[in-house]
């Protein structure tokens, strides 16, 4: 390596370690890190704008943006008391039908929104069937931020291979004549979910009149959530579309954020609880936004460097020697690294590097969709690897005014990603690599 | 002088020295005990100090939990009749004890905190930290450590 590929892997590794830590604020480290980057001649501002994946950073904000009117339509709140009368006064399986309708949620909307949507309702419910709350939250986290990848919406590591591989709605669904993410995922989830309840919810105490909790919710206005939910499937469909119609994602999902936003505003009073548009943009996780352009910028560092090129070349005699050992590393590798530092920074590193493997003849498809798996599964490991699951716990400890533990968070977290990771692993490796390994 | 005492447990022998010492001051200077117990929270593993020792489901943890809180505050009810000791009970979740017992003075109304200290020292010292040192550094009553 020469200096300049140190000192571009020095800036990088310097700044990961920044973020990690959290000394100080992550997406200011993120943006320090590019400036230095581009002050020390790694790449110019104009690279750097380049290296941003600006048709992911539009589907970010705009999906956000229709699910920050969704959030304020009261659907949630139903969805989880339907979620009670379906439990039939079950303490178990209501965690279990909360927890996927998070996993569901999250396909379409934010890791983090979904929880914030869910966990005010989720709350009162465990209160009233005296069930412990930390333990329904973390699960309501872990929901949320493992299905997030199940399709290209929810989360960014999906709408990241969609921005180096390309790879389109559908292919989440079922690629290459097999089944892909979504199917393999809700297999997964819905294993991990049995095997959930049999580890810890099992034999918890029935209540027989579910009236008489006294809980309830109606939609506050059923013109606005009836109009949201149109919109937001309507664009979803629409995205699902998109190589018939031609344009890109971001684009798609942009014309539904800021068409549902006329639609509101020519509504009236009509919908008089929909916010305003000026309170959804306030609303948006701008900090969030910033960190991924950042990040975005970074690894397009570690590329015009050629690292990632150099990285690829030191695996490729890997793969090349057992695609199925091969894998099976990266797939087990990723799982405890995601679960101790910020996954997307890390996924973007190494689909990058797969793509630069597929150029040395190393089938990409299953390596991406493994890293993907792990990537995302793995980050339920530890509040580090997710903010979806810090999020979850500070809701935890407010509720129950106190601090949750290291062991009593493992306690619940190693169990379901173990469980998770291991189903995946197995799938992914009878359906994906395993008929690729020659 | 001191009216109503603090005396917080884990079960253990050296806990117990400190109760029965806290017990005696509070029959000598007329105060009032408070037995207090934080009881870690249930899960399906079961922890002795950081190492997974068992597994059931939470409800028996739960269960296991209760008896023990029921056993450590039991020997400080029993001991403060004994002596004709005013007592009242308490028990908390939580896993940091020393959050616990700062917050139970507050609640209660305590004065004084007599407690235990387990001396640990080397890696355990640092995997499981000082309780007594952190009441110690952050009380806002006085704390007398029994040894």
């Amino acid at each position: 390596m020469d200096g300049m590929q140190w000192l571009t892997l020095i800036i990088f590794a310097v700044t990961i370690l920044i973020v990690v830590s959290n000394k100080i604020d992550a997406t200011l480290a993120g943006l320090i890190g590019v400036v230095v980057m581009i002050w020390l001649g790694v790449m110019t501002e104009t690279d750097a704008f380049g290296y941003v994946d600006w048709n992911v950073m539009a589907i970010l904000v705009a999906i956000w943006l229709i699910a920050g009117y969704f959030g304020k339509t009261g659907v949630p709140s139903w969805l989880s008391v339907q979620a009670l009368k379906l439990s039939g006064g079950r303490p178990g399986l209501l965690v279990m039908i909360l927890t996927f309708l998070a996993g569901v949620i999250s396909m379409f909307v934010d890791n983090v929104v979904t929880i914030l949507m869910m966990a005010p309702v989720a709350i009162p419910l465990a209160r009233a069937m005296k069930l412990p709350l930390v333990p329904l939250v973390l699960m309501i986290g872990f929901g949320a931020n493992f299905m997030g990848t199940a399709l290209i919406i929810g989360d960014l590591p999906p709408q990241m291979l969609h921005s180096v591989a390309g790879a389109e709605f559908f292919d989440f669904i079922w690629q290459f004549g097999r089944p892909s993410s979504f199917p393999i995922l809700m297999v997964t989830f819905l294993i991990t979910l049995a095997a959930m309840w049999a580890y810890g919810f099992r034999g918890a105490q029935r209540v027989t009149d579910v009236a008489a909790l006294g809980i309830d919710a109606k939609i506050p206005n059923p013109t606005f959530a009836t109009v949201v939910v149109l919109w937001f499937l309507g664009t979803v469909v629409a995205m699902a579309m998109r190589e018939h119609l031609g344009v890109k994602l971001g684009f798609i999902a942009l014309t539904g954020a800021v068409s549902l936003v006329l639609v509101l505003h020519f509504l009236g009073d009509r919908v008089k609880e929909a916010p305003s548009f000026e309170e959804m943009v306030q609303e948006l996780d701008w900090r969030a936004i910033f960190f991924y352009i950042a990040l975005f910028a970074l690894v397009g560092g570690l590329e015009k460097a050629h690292i990632l090129d150099k990285l690829a070349d030191a695996m490729k005699p890997m793969f090349a020697q057992s695609y199925a050992l091969g894998a099976t590393v990266l797939y087990w590798v990723t799982i405890p690294i995601v679960g101790l530092v910020e996954h997307d920074a890390y996924i973007l590193t190494f689909l990058y590097t797969i793509k630069d493997l597929a150029g040395a003849g190393i089938e990409p498809w299953p390596l991406y969709w493994m890293l993907l798996w792990s990537g995302t599964l793995g980050s339920n490991l530890t509040v580090a690897g997710a903010p979806a699951l810090y999020v979850a716990l500070s809701l935890a400890e407010k509720e129950e005014g106190r601090k949750v533990s290291l062991r009593e968070f493992l306690s619940w977290s190693i169990p379901f990603t173990l469980i998770c990771a291991l189903v995946c692993y197995v799938l992914g490796m009878l359906i994906w690599v395993l008929p690729y390994a020659k | 002088m001191y009216k109503k005492i603090l005396l917080p447990t884990d079960g253990s022998p050296l806990c117990k020295g400190a109760v029965q010492a806290g017990i005696a001051l509070a029959a000598a200077v007329g105060a009032k005990v408070v037995g207090f117990y934080a009881a870690p929270p249930a899960t399906p593993v079961v922890y002795r100090n950081l190492l997974p020792v068992g597994y059931g489901s939470p409800a028996q943890h739960a269960e296991m939990i209760a008896k023990a809180a029921e056993r450590n505050l039991g020997f400080i009810e029993n001991a403060a009749k004994k002596a004709g000791v005013e007592y009242e009970g308490a028990t908390v979740t939580n896993d940091f004890a020393a959050d616990a017992i700062l917050a139970m003075v507050k609640k209660k109304k305590c004065d004084l905190i007599v407690m235990a200290s387990h001396s640990r020292k080397g890696v355990q010292a640092w995997l499981m930290g000082s309780q007594t040192q952190k009441v110690l550094a952050q009380s806002p009553v006085p704390v007398l450590v029994h040894r």
